[in-house]
């Protein structure tokens, strides 16, 4: 059990910087999310906190240590890799052993270790198989299985979600918040999908370019984005930005439109609205944004709808089957209270 | 016409390939094993056969044989020269087998896998001895031989041998670690072993057919090893089967059944080498590591 303390770290790969000094802590026992576009730095900035990376400036503390010369093998961390990474030669069971064997653990203790961890992850018919003998979603218990057979003071996940089916994504994403409560072990766990962060973690680190854009509880990341580009890239569908300009307490949108909002801010700014927060009204009903709807769909649970309004589309999600189809007239209406507005230029939170 | 005949062109033609092919390598084989196993007189016979009229293992006979008749004569047996140089054979072909596969699992991998200034100029320049015939440096090799006394010993004989195919076995070597992901020493890193420790344990077993491959190659092109030993080989201390076969020829007869029977006798081991490491010469070992 360790808290995970990264400084002002970046990382130059010859003269291309592809982190530019990003900070933020994991405390004891917190499972964190580290979301972003691909190409962002997670894996970089996952493999400088496991030592697998060299950290060209900044440092790198695991419960209170700095450990940027410390060598991967005295860390006490475990990484899940992108890749799995299972030994191909080895049994289930000496793939998930192996740790405790370098470390000088009887057989004894080796085998009721692993047999407790394939428990857990319902490995236990699967101990004498190699890795290839496995299904997708074996080998990544596997890897899980590796991980967690030695209690580690921190866990590593890159990724490892990404290259399973809808369904055992969402049994697994289960398993693994589950193994945290457990085990209680700090996690970090590196993803491109919201989802995934969403429902996983305590604490969304969400970065860009080699740079921390945000960091904090999801509904934190989802009520108040810091930025235009967390409150685009938390959220399923993406929330609409609509370029306008502010004066004394409304918006003035490309289109003429003019809307009240609950702000001081004046100059141009991005006007941001949830697809959730928008109500289907009439047209004519006073503060709605007016358009036609273009592409309608559903889901069963929620009907998605992109409406034209000029030269402005707006999504839209409505869970309760409202009767429109394409070509229908509409207005719709921000729920008030719930609309964001940034910086036109700097993309930064006004409101 | 149904589907079965459709390539029959096709099949037809590889068949002939293969057919030529094994003619090609298997005939001269068989041929000199006729040849070891046909009587004196009608090896010299006008009309060739392809099986032997009479088959005889006098040949071989005189080859194992604690005294030996030749031309009707008693001659001194060939057996202490012919085992001396089977042997010969044996252990500068084993040693450097050994030596070029320890060598290039290790070289190779320090090629992928360690950063060191003039590293890709350094591996280039090993390889490009390849290129140079064994003919020009001949002669200071002599010298250099002479020079630090290892003519006609096995240390000198092996360390030729090295040096010569070890380029090819480290060539071979670091494409296999380079098809290998870092990943699966990372993890084992993180799992608690050394640079060494996860290299022994887990890049080696996986480079098995590699391993084993240099190892084929380098016994074969060492057992083979005609003019190295011509050259740095005189006598019977370190002089190969090779060396010793064309020997059996004398001024004024030539022992065509004795020098293919040797022959035979010499083909077996890298034969036998070959057979039993075939099976580790199996592809797909790194499949399951990934996803
Ligand atoms: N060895 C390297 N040399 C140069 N640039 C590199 C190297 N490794 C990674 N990069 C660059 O660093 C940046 C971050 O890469 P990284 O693998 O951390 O991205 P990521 O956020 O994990 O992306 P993904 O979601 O696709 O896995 C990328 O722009 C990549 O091109
Ligand atoms: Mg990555």
């Amino acid at each position: 059990m360790a808290e995970v303390s990264i400084r002002d770290v970046t990382k130059s790969y010859g003269t291309t910087k592809v982190l530019h000094g990003v900070s933020f802590d994991v405390a004891d026992g917190e499972f964190v999310a580290l979301v972003g576009p691909s190409g962002c730095g997670k894996s970089t900035l996952l493999r400088m906190i496991a030592g697998l990376e060299e950290i060209s400036s900044g440092t790198v503390s695991i419960a209170g240590r700095v450990v940027n010369d410390v060598e991967p093998k005295q860390r006490d961390i475990a990484m899940v890799f992108q890749n799995y990474a299972l030994y191909p030669h080895m049994s289930v069971r000496d793939n998930m052993g192996f740790s405790l064997h370098l470390r000088g653990a009887s057989k004894a203790e080796i085998a009721a270790a692993v047999s407790k961890a394939a428990e857990i992850l319902g490995l236990t018919p699967y101990l004498d198989r190699t890795p290839k003998q496995l299904s997708g979603g074996q080998r990544q218990r596997v890897a899980m299985g590796r991980a967690i057979v030695r209690q580690p003071a921190v866990f590593l996940f890159d990724e490892p979600l990404s290259n399973l089916d809808a369904a055992l994504r969402v049994q697994m994403r289960a398993e693994i918040r589950a193994l945290h409560e457990r085990l209680g072990s700090t996690s970090i766990f590196v993803t491109h999908d919201q989802v995934e962060a969403m429902t996983m973690a305590d604490r969304i680190v969400v970065m860009r370019a080699g740079r921390l854009e945000q960091a904090g509880p999801p509904l934190e990341l989802y009520d108040r984005p810091a930025n235009a580009f967390v409150a685009g890239f938390i959220g399923s569908p993406a929330m609409n930005f609509l370029e306008a300009v502010a004066e004394g307490g409304q918006v003035r949108l490309a289109s003429g439109q003019v809307l009240e909002v609950a702000s001081a801010a004046t100059g141009a700014v991005l006007y941001g609205i949830r697809p959730e927060h928008l109500e289907l009204t009439n047209p004519d009903a006073p503060g709605a944004i007016v358009g036609q709807v273009g592409i309608v769909e559903s889901t069963g649970t929620a009907m998605f709808v992109a409406m034209q309004a000029g030269a402005l589309t707006l999504h839209a999600v409505f869970t309760d089957r409202p009767n429109i189809k394409r070509g229908d007239q509409i207005g719709l209406m921000p729920k008030p209270g719930l609309v964001h507005l940034f910086d036109a230029k700097t993309g930064l939170r006004l409101s | 016409m149904s589907r079965r005949f459709k390539h029959l062109p096709g099949q037809v033609g590889l068949c002939l390939g293969v057919a030529l092919l094994v003619l090609w390598s298997v005939g001269p084989v068989y041929w000199s094993f006729v040849t070891s196993i046909t009587p004196p007189n009608a090896l010299v016979s006008d009309n060739l056969h392809f099986w032997p009229q009479t088959t005889t293992w006098e040949h071989y006979a005189k080859l194992f044989g604690a005294t030996s008749t030749s031309q009707g004569n008693e001659v001194a047996s060939v057996w202490p020269q012919f085992s001396r140089a089977f042997a010969n054979s044996l252990i500068t072909s084993l040693a450097a087998t050994a030596l070029v596969v320890i060598i290039a699992a290790f070289g190779a991998w320090a090629f992928v896998r360690l950063e060191f200034p003039g590293r890709n100029v350094l591996f280039v320049l090993v390889v490009a001895t390849l290129a140079i015939p064994a003919y020009t440096v001949m002669i200071p090799l002599y010298r250099l031989m002479i020079s630090m006394g290892l003519i006609d010993t096995y240390t000198g004989v092996t360390l030729i041998y090295v040096s010569a195919f070890l380029p090819l076995a480290l060539w071979l070597m670091r494409s296999v670690y380079q098809a290998m992901p870092l990943s699966l020493e990372e993890a084992a890193w993180l799992d608690g072993a050394s640079k060494l420790r996860a290299f022994v344990q887990i890049v080696l077993p996986l480079a098995g057919p590699g391993l084993v491959a240099c190892g084929i190659l380098t016994f074969l092109s060492a057992w083979g090893q005609f003019m190295v030993p011509l050259v740095f080989s005189p006598t019977l201390a370190t002089k190969p089967l090779t060396v010793l076969i064309p020997e059996f020829v004398t001024r004024n007869y030539v022992d065509y059944g004795l020098m293919n029977a040797a022959g035979i006798i010499a083909i077996l081991p890298p034969m036998l080498l070959v057979l039993f490491l075939n099976r580790y010469l199996v592809s797909g070992l790194m499949a399951g590591a990934g996803k």
